[in-house]
């Protein structure tokens, strides 16, 4: 186009006026590019390159004051001396270099000639397979002149090609040479430099990093706008984690997590202490999450299979960041969390996210992700929260109710006792007084309360609370069988012995009897509150129940987990008394009489229930032709069937009903618009919220319902008084129940090990054996007992580990699984370590579950069940044995004879099981192990360690010097007899496997095990032995 | 102010504003005064306002802001702007004409202009105009995606892109194979048809509504009042269960209304004459298939002998005269079944639940 030579405005032949034309022209262009670099700006200027840039200047500050540090350690008088010493030596360096330069130039003439003697080798080997080739071709075609002629020709060319050969050969030979030298004089520097180097490169290596971080030109280039896609180092940092999915409706992808683009250090260790803020911190506890070495590294389990949130996302809000958990009944939290809300949306811009399924569990919620791949063995014992919801779960029976299909809540007892014979037990009017408020009762009863609650306050529905409960214990009563405990045929005991007992033989383990006491004072360790609280007991059952219970609690209950602790007549009757005399009463429990019930409510009610099946006219008839009394019990059927009383209790006529509460099983995947948020609007509509408050105030979301709720329409779930606490780990375990996130290739253990772990769990959960025992780094409750005891007895710090029942860390490693069935079977027939006060009950375990101990704990070991009879010893490995038994002066703890305890003297918390039984008890393979290195299978064992650990796992024998002390001399007499010289000895004696395993053979013979040797019969070794051992033992 | 935004939540319910739309399209085709640039302003500033004093509202700012319905916003506006923009032409040539001036098309038929640069240049700026305004919304708006599609969960409200609102309401009316087939159907072949059926030249290359008013009228009552209020209507103002919610009135999920619907057979032999509903579906629906064929086969005949339509007939013929008059039937079937709806709870005219057959 050519340029208009009139101005444009004044051609008569244009429509518009170009002036204003080209002026709307311009502006819009400029517009355009005004809002085209608005556009690259906010594709570019992404809040996760923010926080990366600022965390590069934090990490250089940091390493900055490290190398300062570094320096400041550097002595700085040593420094100068190695100076000067490096100065000293420049010359011989010097030389060195000089030396060096020649010899590299050598190595370089070398490779020049091994280069070019190569190519001729080649060239020759070229031509001799040419030559070859055209021999052959000749041969071939049959003409005899031209064979002679090829003949030649290969020949001259062979020749060739071996001279070739050779050349090449002698130059490599020749560069070798030369590189060996020169390597020679380059590890030839001087001490002084290396020192030198040495302590510098603490520094060096510091400010390496630090050049690394800097934010110089090529910094901004790379990461500039259109540069960005060479290699930036502001980068989205992403990895894909294959068969870790993302459930989006009848398809599953792999996720992809980023959240480290933000989370910058959350896999590096030292962002912890508290001036590193997130998103800059790192993770806790990198050696089992997140950290490269641990058993989940970021590169293969990301972040989003336990926190929840959107995998992709780069951005805070569609991240899925939740707020902290509100609790509606306490105040504190509603701050907490319109602060967090405030800052938030200050620094964040953030928005709750409404479309997103599974948005960032906040706090130790991230703990559910364990079931997601756990949920098979059972335990999570490294959880903080979850394992403890699940053993509160168990405990509250929540699976009573709701059935949730997952390893951890199938095939298990229901969580209350049975009221089969209720009658025997107790009485209507203390009933009633229970049921009305379990824990005015007893305070830390898992029982909880289904009456008098937010949604049952108008009189009316008080009254027919009222109601409802009579009818309940009219049920009970006219159903239970009716046995009869007489108090008469109890012997009289005595309250403070029956204390005495209480305190010690291991009741504690279960029981409390604290009328004070709160259930959240034991969180997390909630083993002592396994069983009831035995506050009042006196009011609740007669002497003569409690007596024939303590006797043997199966013949009220054949399926309870009471176990039998074998107490004499006396010792039973001591309890009994301590449990049911006078100070243990509350009178306003006794002789309760039932109210008196309003009547119309009680047929309106059961008039209800009628029209549930019949016509109006035919209920009216049928519940006129029920006698008084009759109505009750009906009333009293149809009210356990709605509240699922037999969810937790067996109760007779409800063997077969199902479970009346909603299915759990993929709750934490329950979307979020079947969750009925009622009227209320201050709690945030997430799903953790709904569930936490629902556990909290289970009837909340009938706030402003009462009034048009027909009284059955109402909500019924119990409350159970949690405390925050209990319900945020039960709601950490609740959470991990969502639809599969992952291939079972992913998962932990889906084998007969984990199934074997799950099994033996479940029955220690139930059993409570953690109340006693430690097993798997858990449990030891009744330490707190003991301690209570001690101290008001007037010690001031008590230890009390030594009175501790027995830690099972390496139970599957340490015992023969016979043995241990056997004892199972009855614990009473052998007193291992009969200086500890407890006792180990008898639960009158069926074959059947003693099996699933015994595999429990050999699984945990990966142990085989069946050991065969060891070889015989040799004679020198038991004398040896016998010489270091009474060196280490192992009897002083591990009396020869059970009753010999006393006479060994030390303290009680010195002793250790008699070694009598080893040869039936313990595994014949773990005993040396187990002398070489106690701690490392039983972590703060009293076994004292005898061989230190040099390296890892390398340990040093201390009998050679031993020996070499006059006081042991008897004893090298003894050993030296099976040795040719006393250098032969020290040397077996120095392997700490030759010792052990002598320790153990002696030990085998001692205990009656094993088979003698044939020969030498001399003066039989292991005899001598034992007597030394005896003399040790009996010497001090 | 409460006061006005509830009885415009009352007002807004549809058997009330039918009603009232109905009445303002009447004024309106009626008005001199709303067809000028003076009428035009007004029009827009009113709308503008109300709208601007509404977004005050939590409820309506919570409907209206979603990205989604922006578009739907920005169409009100332009329908508006479009209807007013062809009747001012329409009514200014009308004026031209009675003042014995030539059309204004006419005056502009002679103007001409280059192509370059008058036309390619002002489009060009217009082109980048657009592109500056759509950067700016995408930046602006971010897109409003939701959570991954679950075909076993239907979100709530279902609804159907926002130019099938029109269908979905008419949904609420009628069985899916008349909503959703016959009468979309229907439409498309009746908008073909036009052409054979109006024959008129009038109004062929300018604008006019003197000459047509009918035809106009008959056209706008479909566009406006049938499709694109149907389709603001299924935007703004239904909510979750497709339950009605006024523009200031909060989308409540659990929102319950009373309605039992009765069918025609119901009210004839329960109702009308104290009888049991026939055990034969044919007799049982009988006065609903005597009256559906009444409106279509008989009404037209009827009402070929009145003034209004004899006028059409004589000048149409029989043929294009039923044609028309049935495809008009089939229009009006809606509005008529609405008021039926609301005035008389009015399920099915016929309703033969063994065949799936429901009108």
């Amino acid at each position: 186009m050519t340029p208009p030579r009139t101005p444009p405005e004044k051609r008569p032949d244009r429509h518009y006026d170009f002036g204003r034309m080209n002026m709307v022209f311009a502006l819009s262009s400029l517009a355009l590019l005004a809002v085209t670099l608005w556009m690259s700006f906010a594709d570019y200027a992404q809040p996760w390159k923010r926080i990366q840039s600022e965390f590069r200047s934090l990490e250089r500050q940091k390493l900055v004051k490290e190398a300062e540090a570094e320096k400041q350690k550097l002595n700085q008088n040593d420094l100068a001396q190695l100076k000067k010493d490096a100065a000293q030596a420049q010359k011989d360096l010097d030389q060195h270099h000089k030396d060096i330069d020649k010899l590299q130039a050598e190595v370089a003439d070398w490779k020049a000639k091994v280069y070019s003697t190569d190519s001729n080798w080649k060239g020759a080997k070229a031509t001799a397979d040419a030559s070859k080739f055209q021999y052959d071709n000749a041969v071939q075609s049959g003409d005899k002149g031209a064979i002679a002629q090829r003949r030649a020709t290969r020949e001259k060319t062979r020749q060739a090609l071996a001279d070739a050969l050779r050349q090449r050969e002698l130059a490599e030979t020749g560069r070798d040479d030369a590189l060996a030298r020169l390597a020679a004089k380059e590890a030839a520097l001087t001490e002084a430099e290396k020192k030198l180097k040495a302590l510098e490169s603490g520094v060096d290596g510091i400010e390496t990093r630090i050049a690394g971080l800097n934010k110089g030109v090529d910094y901004f280039v790379l990461n500039a706008p259109l540069m960005d896609f060479v290699k930036p180092s502001l980068k989205v940092e992403q990895v894909i984690l294959q068969g870790l999915y993302q459930n989006i409706n009848f398809t599953n992808i792999d996720r992809v997590d980023r959240c480290m683009t933000c989370h910058v250090a959350s896999n590096r260790p030292g962002f912890d202490d508290t001036s590193w803020k997130e998103p800059f911190r790192s993770h806790p506890r990198l050696d089992l999450f997140v950290g490269d070495s641990s058993p989940h590294p970021y590169t293969r389990f990301g972040c989003t299979i336990c926190h929840g949130g959107l995998d992709r996302a780069t951005d805070f809000s569609r991240a899925g960041h939740s707020l902290p958990l509100l609790a509606s009944n306490d105040p504190q939290s509603k701050k907490q969390l319109e602060e967090t809300r405030k800052e938030w949306e200050r620094k964040w811009d953030w928005k709750p996210q409404q479309f997103l399924d599974y948005p960032i569990l906040p706090g130790k919620l991230a703990e559910s992700g364990c079931v997601n791949c756990h949920a098979g063995g059972v335990w999570t014992a490294k959880s903080d929260t979850q394992e403890v919801g699940r053993e509160l779960i168990s405990h509250m029976g929540c699976y009573g109710c709701h059935t949730i299909n997952l390893p951890s809540y199938t095939g298990l007892r229901k969580a209350g006792p049975s009221l089969m014979r209720i009658a025997g037990k107790t009485n209507p009017g203390w009933a009633y007084k229970w049921i009305e408020a379990p824990r005015n009762f007893h305070p830390t009863t898992w029982m909880p309360h289904f009456f008098n609650q937010e949604n049952t306050t108008t009189a009316e529905n008080r009254k027919r609370q009222q109601v409802e409960i009579v009818a309940l214990v009219s049920y009970l009563w006219a159903k239970s069988e009716k046995p009869v405990y007489d108090d008469a045929g109890v012997p009289a005991g005595d309250a403070a012995r029956g204390k005495a007992m209480f305190e010690t033989v291991g009741c504690g383990g279960c029981h409390l009897l604290d009328g004070k006491a709160k259930r959240d004072d034991y969180f997390p360790v909630i083993n002592r509150l396994h069983g009831p609280n035995l506050v009042n007991t006196g009011s609740k059952v007669s002497r003569g129940w409690v007596y024939a219970w303590l006797k043997n609690p199966k013949q009220y209950y054949p399926d309870t987990n009471m176990p039998n602790l074998r107490l004499t007549d006396q010792e039973a009757a001591d309890l009994t008394a301590y449990l049911t005399d006078t100070p243990n009463h509350n009178p306003q429990y006794e002789n309760v009489p039932l109210p008196a019930v309003d009547r119309k409510l009680r047929d309106d009610l059961a008039l209800s229930y009628l029209q549930n099946l019949y016509t109006t006219d035919r209920s009216r008839a049928k519940l006129a032709a029920m006698p008084e009394a009759e109505r009750n019990v009906y009333l009293g059927e149809q009210t356990i069937a709605k509240y699922g009383c037999y969810g937790c209790h067996d109760i007779k006529g409800f063997e077969n009903l199902k479970p009346i509460g909603t299915e759990l099983t993929a709750e934490g995947s329950k979307p979020l618009h079947q969750l009925d948020f009622g009227h209320v609007h201050e709690v945030p509509h997430t799903r953790q919220d709904w569930v936490y408050n629902k556990l909290l105030r289970p009837r909340m979301w009938d706030e402003g319902k009462e009034p048009v709720k027909d009284y059955n329409e109402l909500l019924r779930m119990p409350n159970f008084g949690m405390s925050q606490r209990e319900a945020q780990a039960v709601l950490s375990d609740v959470m991990g129940f969502t639809k599969e996130s992952a291939i079972a290739t992913r998962k932990a253990g889906t084998d007969s090990r984990t199934a074997a772990l799950a099994e033996g769990r479940k029955l220690i959960t139930r059993f409570n054996c953690q109340g006693c025992h430690l097993i798997e780094g858990e449990g030891h409750a009744i330490k707190t007992l003991f301690e209570q005891v001690l101290k008001a007895q007037g010690q001031a710090n008590p230890d009390v580990s030594g009175l501790l029942p027995p830690n099972l860390a390496a139970e599957g490693a340490r015992v023969q699984s016979a043995w241990l069935f056997n004892y199972l079977h009855d614990p009473g027939q052998v007193r291992m370590r009969p200086w500890l006060t407890a006792r180990m009950p008898t639960f009158g375990f069926t074959d059947e579950r003693k099996n699933t101990v015994v595999s429990y704990f050999a699984a945990r070991e990966a142990q085989r069940p069946f050991l065969s009879e060891p070889d015989a010893p040799d004679a020198r490995s038991l004398a040896v044995g016998g010489a270091v038994f009474s060196m280490l002066q192992c009897a002083r703890c591990h009396p020869a004879g059970g009753e010999a305890a006393a006479a060994v003297g030390g303290s009680k918390g010195d002793l250790a099981p008699s070694l009598l039984l080893a040869h039936e008890r313990l595994r014949y393979d773990w005993v040396p192990s187990w002398i070489q290195n106690p701690q490392h299978w039983i972590p703060g064992t009293r076994m004292p360690n005898f061989f230190p650990e040099t390296k890892p796992g390398e340990y040093m024998s201390p009998v050679p010097p031993m020996l070499a002390n006059p006081a042991f001399a008897a004893q090298k007499q003894q050993i030296l007899r099976y040795f040719s010289s006393e250098a032969e000895m020290n040397a077996y004696l120095s392997d700490v496997q030759n010792v052990t395993t002598a320790l153990r053979d002696h030990i085998w013979a001692i205990s009656g095990g094993g088979r003698r040797p044939a020969e030498p019969a001399t003066e039989g070794a292991p005899a001598a032995a034992t007597a030394g051992a005896a003399k040790a033992a009996g010497g001090r | 102010m409460d006061f006005v935004k509830h009885a415009i939540n009352v007002l807004a319910y549809p058997y009330w504003s039918f009603t009232l739309v109905l009445i303002v399209f009447a004024l309106m085709l009626r008005s001199k005064g709303l067809w000028s640039k003076r009428g035009g302003l007004i029009l827009l500033a009113a709308g503008i306002l109300f709208f601007l004093v509404s977004l005050l509202d939590p409820n309506f700012w919570l409907i209206v802001a979603k990205p989604d319905n922006v578009p739907i916003v920005m169409m009100v506006f332009l329908v508006g702007f479009f209807v007013w923009f062809s009747m001012y032409k329409a009514t200014q040539n009308d004026a031209r004409v009675s003042r014995g001036e030539p059309l204004f098309e006419k005056t502009e038929v002679e103007d001409r202009i280059f192509t370059w640069p008058d036309l390619v240049f002002s489009e060009f700026i217009c082109m980048v105009v657009l592109t500056v305004v759509m950067v700016v919304w995408s930046i602006a708006l971010k897109a409003p995606l939701e959570e991954p599609a679950n075909p076993a969960l239907a979100p709530n409200p279902s609804k159907a892109p926002w130019y099938f609102l029109g269908l979905q309401e008419m949904l609420v009316y009628f069985d899916p194979w008349l909503a959703g087939v016959l009468l979309p159907g229907l439409i498309i072949i009746g908008l073909m048809a036009i052409p054979y059926i109006d024959t008129n030249p009038k109004g062929n290359g300018y604008f006019t509504f003197r000459e047509r008013r009918v035809e106009i009228a008959l056209f706008l009552f479909g566009w406006l009042v049938l499709w694109s209020q149907m389709i603001v209507i299924g935007t703004f103002l239904r909510g979750p269960n497709w339950n009605f919610f006024g523009p200031y009135e909060f989308w409540d999920q659990n929102k319950v209304e009373a309605l039992v619907n009765v069918d025609l057979s119901e009210y004839f032999w329960i109702k009308l004459l104290h009888l049991g509903l026939p055990g034969n579906w044919f007799l049982r629906e009988l006065p609903g298939i005597l009256l559906i064929a009444a409106y279509f086969f008989v009404l037209p005949v009827l009402l070929r002998k009145t003034k209004w339509f004899r006028k059409y007939y004589e000048k149409m013929g029989p043929a294009r005269y039923y044609v028309g008059v049935t495809l008009f039937l089939f229009m009006m079937l809606l509005p008529i079944k609405m008021y039926c709806r609301w005035l008389f709870n009015l399920k099915y005219f016929i309703h033969v639940q063994e065949y799936f057959f429901n009108i």
